[in-house]
């Protein structure tokens, strides 16, 4: 995996068109799954999905590892986490608020649902607010926390990569992550695990 | 017994926080407390249920494409740009040239033109001393003498 990423880069770095759609196509979904995770609605991690890809482009050349997958988490960590400061500074967003969406796509959408699990639909209704109460768990964490649990449990990756990621030390990396575990063993349903 | 494990140490247990002594005798409590296994178990269960999000967002083709997209739109400012510094660039070096030149030329043709006054200021000099001599040995050569039996004598 890591050998075929260095071959992209040196293929893209040598004019091919395709290896970089390769490169998104190989990364990109981890990339999604992270951005949809940190943020509120899909709209805002659509664009820093684009942002982070943006900036992958423009500097992997300069890329001297094997492994791309810390190396763009990185860039896309710094994208969201940059976001939040500014929103923050425009005292625009509140983490409490309801993890409604204006664009209706994070939001419950039955026919979508139905269409992809084929399940009944009270278990599309329970499974929805199993994933809402999870969201609006995460969302109640502060962003560092956030962030450290998501490239931890979602993305796998280890406390080491996520400190050369966050540029901070293991121990921090382990705190945020103890601290946010202890806060979510309050806020996550008690009787969702499972049954799922 | 030890005293039972705290749900603190029981989440550092599970997901590898704990130093590597502290996790032996967690490991080592845990095996003989079936209280603290049932607590571990219990937590892991409550964790279990961040699993609803995987999977749940799938990247679209749309959105990869809209990537690429924007990629290559930004790519043509960027060339342009760097099209542009590359035409001011080889302008500037044609005009450091073309200055270089110029005084490499200046500097040539002095010396060369010095050279040539030097040249031709050189035969000057000698036509001041030279001819004197060739006057005197002309002069002495053809000025008749008049003692010299050979010259006819009017």
């Amino acid at each position: 995996m890591e050998h075929n990423d260095r071959i992209l880069i040196e293929a893209h770095c040598n004019g091919s068109a395709d290896a970089f759609e390769t490169i998104i196509r190989r990364h990109g979904p981890a990339v999604y799954g992270y951005l949809v995770k940190m943020v509120k609605d899909t709209h805002k991690a659509d664009d820093l999905f684009q942002e982070t890809f943006q900036k992958a482009y423009e500097k992997i050349g300069d890329f001297r590892g094997v492994d791309l997958k810390p190396w763009i988490h990185a860039i896309a960590a710094n994208a969201a986490l940059t976001g939040f400061r500014k929103e923050k500074r425009k005292h625009m967003v509140s983490l409490n608020s309801d993890t409604s969406c204006p664009d209706g796509k994070h939001c419950f959408d039955i026919d979508n649902v139905v269409l992809a699990d084929q399940k009944e639909p009270s278990e599309i209704l329970e499974m929805e607010e199993k994933r809402r109460n999870v969201r609006q768990a995460l969302m109640k964490l502060p962003d560092q926390q956030r962030t450290t649990l998501i490239l931890s449990y979602y993305q796998k990756l280890t406390y080491k990569q996520i400190a050369e990621i966050l540029n901070c030390s293991i121990g921090t990396v382990k705190t945020n992550m103890f601290r946010a575990l202890k806060r979510l063993a309050v806020l996550l349903p008690e009787s969702s695990g499972g049954q799922i | 017994m030890k005293p039972h494990l705290t749900q603190d140490v029981l989440i550092q247990y599970q997901f590898d926080l704990l130093e590597e002594a502290q996790r032996n005798e967690a490991a080592t409590h845990l095996e003989e407390c079936s209280q603290c296994r049932k607590a571990l178990e219990k937590l892991k269960q409550r964790f279990l249920s961040l699993d609803v999000l995987d999977n749940e967002e799938v990247l679209s083709d749309q959105l990869v494409q809209k990537t690429i997209a924007s990629i290559h739109q930004s790519k043509e400012p960027e060339l342009n740009r760097r099209r542009l510094w590359v035409k001011w660039g080889a302008i500037a070096a044609g005009i450091v040239l073309a200055t270089a030149i110029v005084f490499i030329g200046q500097d040539q043709w002095q010396e060369q033109s010095r050279q040539v006054l030097n040249t031709t200021q050189m035969p000057d000099d000698k036509s001041l001393t030279a001819p004197e001599k060739d006057d005197a040995h002309f002069s002495n050569s053809s000025r008749p003498d008049m003692n010299s039996p050979a010259e006819p004598n009017f």
